[in-house]
């Protein structure tokens, strides 16, 4: 340690890797609250530490290095345990403290009298821990330590209550998919010890922008990081985990569900900035993964009737936001949007976890309604993150979403790969998500109670311990979009701060009046999925909807107890059959594939087994028939030559 | 006749492999005598200390670039052989300690457990110093020949008996092929000395190059054979899984490690002199064939074992696959690598298969992944070591086992074959799958009524082993250079003394 | 004079003999028995090199010949073990078949 306070940051996860140690090894001998104070506790001094370094940060060009010990001397790997500060990682830390401590507080209710509670919350401690690695590593190897660390933790915490079968299914789905992304990092990281002969991250994106501009080598890796990040951050076809992901407790969905780890993808991409920046085409497929998936979680986030799993396929579709941001080269972009979505988000999954606690338990939006009335703070709460996530103007998703949009129209670095269709897409898809998040809300805390008779009798607001970090990240989606104003007639502070961290792409930004107008589309698109929302479900009570559902799907209507067209239908014209058959896609073909392919290398194990016969005389056979073929082998390639 | 030269005999280099064969005579003797295990199994640990003290003395002195040898190269106390010999002494002791805590209970306390092991484990630690094909191959049957003993070993139990025969018939089968492979050699080289082999093969002007091929094929089967190469691996899954668990134990990490530190030494001297000369393309793709195989069968193998004691051997087949991108990347880095890796494989492995010897029964029985559901509540302790075992085994950072998957890849790169290392990245991933199923089972499912934990004292010295091998596996990982530069610094092998 | 190289083929055909004994015999004697034959083709072929490298170097000769006495001890400690295995298992199951030897496997 260095008498600068920025390299004391390197603390924070030795800080909350300690609380976990703690927590895992006696926590069921500390009595209730200890525990959750301890953890909360170190996640807060985390969140000190991390402020203390970006306060001090300053003006500097490069980041503050800290190597804690030699891990690995090979030759020519050279591989340290470091952390690498800059203001990357910086905002990072932030985010991940920051949100963490939040829902560490709120966790303290929410697990209240839960017979796992030091378990819980060692293991939040843990995934505190991972994530800060991940985000301070100076190497990918070390990155690599971090991703895995988060997925075990993600794993863990989904099967928490694993006494219900569904949930270690979750947990092993979650981790086995994310393996194969996890494949795309080690063979990116083999790849690029044998293109650079490092694996330093400073050094490799030094050694990248020195590459020739789109070299196949550094598409190859590109795309292969790009697999680990579709794996991480559920982006197309790997998102499949993610809604399935939802069986955890809702504060964990909140954390590393939706504002921390599954943005790591993102993060990844924007610190290999440089590398992306050299290659258009692997920056294309990152751009497009992430429209496509946007466009196609908000059509399912339409047909879903779980309150969490809205906002599963919701968060699906804001990654791919990011990732387009990431892949048209403006990478600040993509981290002022993980910024505000991690407030919105964390809020929204915050006040569904409200919602499920004051029901106990209930899940479903058809048995919701109405809650304004006895949730008036967590109703509240719950408006400011959808306006914020829709995208109306002064709210925190305004910027970024438009910022967003605005990059991809003058994209020049995807500007033969049809950067302007993917401003189209995200439109639409922008549209889409005022629409569902309108359906969300309204479904949730207007209209008429239709709760069960045991829920009516229970409902209430929150304790105190929960709804104050709902009130703190409330002010944080209104208050974090003010860091990145539109550039060409505000002030931006974010921008000019991630840019050394980052790489610096050329735009063709159109003149002001086209900015204006940008601007007014992307309003417009906001007015139009609410004002749909409003009117289909609070002004027709979802008449629309369910007239249009009379004939092929009147079955499903009746069955629903009324309310089953309304989110199967959710919108109107010809989206309603598109939003139903790619629900249909996602579950049947997707799922399906994956499964598919698990099942072939089960028929493929099967035949390894079939000749393993328990007979001494077969076995001695295969050894023999092989040694001969080789011999056999030997002498013909020798004869030959 | 030509008299020896001054210096030929050099005998202090024998001192690891003499000590133990001293002790193993000793707890013979003492066995005898002595109604107390305990203090037999005291006695033989203090002969495996008294043996690494020797090694690790050797490993410093090579370090130092004075690395010794006897009868000319015959007999190598070099970086390589010491470091291999400490791996196996380590797998020993686990194994000690492991049989010390089970063998009572499983009916089977006979005195003569503590010498075969020692024995054993003198045959495998002059394995991994032989400099000289004659060496290895005593090493290699003084090793084996101890081992059939202890796979039979259960006498009257039905699957012991087969595992014990089947593992004699098909050892002595690999062990003619192998001595054919030794005599073939010869025959191309005119010398059974590493050293004088590499250098006639390398020189201009050599023609047997098909015999000696042939020769080199014949060897990789043989030691193919112990370190179980598809397709001379079959033996692995049923001999493992009919042994009594200790046993399987020290042949799932000590013979291993022994075949491996053989193999390695080989393919840098007489491999490398093959490949130097005129043909030299084939050897490798011969092994790479086999390596790549023994990826994918022992992967896809592991996947479908109910019982966890069988998909440990299948896992087991599988990690000589990944100890073989280091053969193929042999020479300092794949050596280094290689000892890396074993010194991983070793804790991890002993560690799990001592976790499983405290959840099978009294009769060696009971190792469905049933039975460990709702571990992580009933024993917490050794279900985290399972875990870390486990975890370390699937290559997930920051456990052991992912440093050693990246040395060895890393080196397999280095060598230029890219396509066997993808191939390792690939099958790493089925094997996540296997292993977490027991993890899963650990912590997310209830205990079955079916399967009953059976209530007992819990053995001290198991649960020494057990810490020693969670502790260890995790300490490698996060501390990876402790050992590491003790490998890497002493790249001066003594072999390539007269490489051309 | 005979060549070596016949020497070497007549240890070749004892080998693939004793290697097909090995895959065909359901005896674990014979199997047992034919290994040995495979062996004692290895010493064969270690004579007849033996003979030939002597001409370059008396050393290299001497060794060839020294490695058959030392597999000849190898073979006589692997057939006292090997029988003793084999006679554990007589005992219990009056039988060398080896393949009743398959309930371990899948």
């Amino acid at each position: 340690m260095t008498g600068d306070p920025v390299s004391w940051a390197a603390l924070a996860p030795l800080l909350a890797l300690f609380g976990a140690l703690v927590n895992g090894m006696f926590g069921r001998r500390l009595r209730e609250p200890w525990p959750g104070y301890l953890a909360s506790g170190v996640v807060v001094l985390g969140f000190v530490l991390s402020l203390l370094a970006f306060a001090t940060f300053g003006q500097r060009e490069v980041g503050v290095s800290v190597r804690l010990w030699e891990f690995l001397p090979v030759a020519g790997l050279d591989l340290a345990v470091g952390f690498h500060l800059d203001q990357l990682s910086l905002l990072m830390m932030l985010i991940v403290t920051g949100v963490g401590a939040l829902i560490h507080v709120y966790s303290l209710g929410y697990m209240h009298g839960d017979g796992g509670y030091a378990r819980y919350f060692a293991a939040l401690n843990l995934f505190i821990a991972a994530m800060l690695v991940l985000v301070m590593a100076d190497s990918y190897l070390l990155m690599f330590v971090g991703w895995e660390g988060v997925g075990v933790c993600s794993f863990l915490l989904i099967g928490f209550w694993y006494r219900q079968q569904r949930n270690p299914d979750a947990a092993r789905k979650a981790f086995i998919v994310n393996r194969i992304g996890d494949t795309g990092f080690l063979l990116a990281m083999f790849l690029m010890y044998r293109t650079f002969g490092t694996l330093t991250i400073a050094d490799v994106n030094a050694a990248a922008t020195a590459f020739a501009f789109g070299a196949g080598a550094l598409t190859s890796i590109g795309v292969l990081l790009m697999l680990a990040a579709a794996g991480k951050s559920a982006q197309l076809p790997l998102h499949v985990w993610l809604p399935d992901a939802m069986a955890g407790p809702t504060p964990v969905s909140a954390l590393i569900h939706a504002a921390t780890m599954v943005t790591a993808g993102v993060y990844l991409i924007a610190r290999s900035a440089p590398l992306f920046a050299q290659s258009p085409d692997a920056s294309a497929v990152v751009a497009w993964v992430g429209g496509l998936t946007a466009l196609l979680a908000a059509l399912v986030a339409l047909a879903q009737t779980d309150i969490k799993r809205i906002l599963a396929y919701s968060t699906i579709s804001q990654l791919g936001f990011m990732f387009v941001a990431v892949g048209v080269g403006a990478y600040w972009v993509g981290i002022f949007h993980v910024l505000t979505h991690a407030c919105f988000k964390g809020l929204l999954f915050l006040t569904s976890g409200s919602v499920i606690h004051g029901l106990g338990g209930e899940q479903d939006v058809r048995r919701m309604g109405g809650l304004r009335r006895f949730m008036p703070l967590t109703a509240l709460t719950a408006l400011v993150g959808t306006l914020a996530i829709a995208g109306v103007p002064l709210l925190a998703g305004f910027f970024s979403k438009d910022a967003i949009l605005l990059h991809t129209f003058a994209s020049t670095l995807l500007a033969d790969h049809g950067a302007g269709v993917l401003y189209g897409v995200l439109l639409l898809s922008a549209t889409l998500t005022a629409a569902y998040m309108g359906r969300w809300y309204l479904l949730v805390f207007e209209g008429e109670p239709r709760l069960s008779v045991e829920a009516r009798g229970k409902v209430h607001e929150s304790p105190r311990v929960m709804t104050v970090p709902l009130l703190v990240l409330a002010a944080a989606s209104v208050l974090t979009g003010y860091l990145g104003l539109p550039a060409f007639a505000f002030p931006n502070w974010i921008a000019p701060w991630l840019e050394p961290a980052t790489a610096t792409v050329g735009f063709a930004y159109p003149p002001l009046w086209a900015e204006w107008l940008l601007i007014g589309a992307a309003v417009l698109a906001t007015v139009i999925g609410l004002a749909l929302a409003w009117w289909v479900y609070l002004v027709q009570r979802g008449v629309p909807v369910a007239r249009l559902a009379s004939g092929r799907l009147a079955t499903f209507a009746r069955s629903g107890a009324g309310f089953d067209a309304l989110y199967q239908q959710a919108v109107v014209g010809p989206a309603e059959g598109t939003s139903v058959a790619l629900a249909v896609l996602d579950r049947d073909v997707l799922d399906r594939g994956l499964a598919a392919s698990v099942t072939t290398t089960g028929v493929l194990a099967r035949g390894v087994m079939l000749l393993q016969t328990g007979l001494v005389r077969n076995y001695a056979l295969a050894m023999l028939v092989g040694a001969v073929v080789l011999l056999f082998v030997v002498v013909l390639a020798g004869v030959r030559a | 006749m030509t008299l020896l030269p001054e210096g030929f005999i050099v005998w202090s280099v024998l001192a690891p492999a003499l000590f133990l064969l001293g002790f193993a005579l000793l707890t013979l003797l003492l066995g005898v005598f002595q109604r107390d295990r305990g203090f037999v199994a005291a006695v033989a640990l203090t002969g495996i200390a008294g043996a690494a003290v020797f090694a690790l003395h050797f490993l410093m002195e090579a370090q130092r670039g004075s690395a010794e040898s006897g009868f000319g190269l015959r007999y190598l106390a070099d970086a390589h052989a010491s470091a291999f010999t400490l791996v196996i002494l380590l797998g020993t002791a686990l194994a000690v300690l492991v049989g010390q805590g089970t063998l009572e209970r499983l009916d089977l306390d006979h005195p003569e457990y503590f010498p075969l092991l020692l024995l054993s484990a003198t045959g495998a630690v002059v394995m991994v110093s032989a400099g000289d094909l004659i060496t290895l191959l005593l090493g290699l049957e003084i090793m084996s020949l101890a081992v059939y003993v202890l796979a039979a070993w259960r006498s009257d139990v039905r699957q012991s008996q087969e595992a014990g025969l089947k593992y004699f018939l098909l050892g002595s089968f690999a062990s003619a092929l192998f001595i054919y492979g030794i005599a073939l050699t010869y025959g191309a080289g005119g010398h059974f000395d590493y050293a004088s082999l590499m250098a006639v093969f390398a020189a201009t002007g050599f023609e047997a190059h098909i015999t000696a091929l042939l020769g080199a094929v014949l060897i990789i089967a043989g030691l193919g054979f112990k370190v179980a190469f598809v397709p001379f691996h079959q033996w692995a899954p049923d001999v493992y899984t009919g042994a009594p668990t200790p046993v399987t134990t020290f042949m799932a990490v000590v013979v291993k490690t022994a075949a491996f530190g053989a193999l390695l030494r080989v393919a840098a001297t007489i491999f490398a002199g093959l490949e130097a000369g005129a043909l030299g393309a084939i050897l490798p793709g011969v092994l790479v064939v086999l390596i790549g195989a023994t990826l994918v069968v022992g992967n896809l193998g592991a996947l479908l074992q109910a019982g966890v004691k069988r998909m440990l051997a299948y896992s087991a087949v599988a990690h000589a696959g990944y100890l073989g991108l280091a053969v193929v990347a042999a020479g300092a880095d794949g050596m280094a690598a290689a000892g890396f890796y074993l010194a991983a494989y070793t804790l991890m492995t002993a560690g799990a298969f001592a976790v499983l010897t405290q959840v099978m029964d009294d009769d060696d029985r009971g190792d469905t992944i049933e039975h460990f559901a709702g571990l992580g509540r009933r024993r917490p302790w050794l279900a985290a070591a399972m875990a870390v075992c486990l975890l370390s085994l699937a290559g997930i950072p920051p456990f052991a086992g992912f440093i050693g998957k990246v040395l060895v890849i890393q080196a397999a790169i280095t060598a230029g074959h890219v396509v066997l290392a993808v191939l390792a990245v690939v099958t790493s991933v089925v094997a996540v799958v296997y292993y977490a199923r027991v993890v899963v089972a650990m912590y997310f499912r209830e205990q079955s009524s079916a399967a009953r934990l059976p209530e007992r004292p819990a053995s001290r010295s198991v649960d020494v082993a057990i810490g020693i091998a969670a502790v260890g596996t995790l300490l490698l990982g996060l501390l990876p250079g402790l050992w590491y530069t003790l490998l890497e610094q002493g790249q001066n092998l003594l072999v390539f003394v007269s490489s051309p | 004079m005979v060549a070596t190289e016949a020497y070497v083929a007549l240890s070749g055909v004892l080998f693939s003999i004793g290697a097909v004994g090995v895959l065909t015999r359901r005896s674990a004697i014979m199997i047992f028995l034919c290994v040995e034959l495979m062996l004692n083709a290895a010493n064969l072929a270690l004579v007849a090199y033996a003979y030939r490298w002597a001409g370059t170097g008396l050393l290299t000769g001497i060794s060839g010949q020294t490695a058959v006495f030392i597999i000849l001890a190898v073979a006589a400690a692997e057939v006292a073990i090997g029988l003793g295995i084999l006679v554990a298992i007589f005992r219990n199951r009056a039988s060398t078949d080896v393949d009743a030897l398959s309930e371990v496997r899948l």
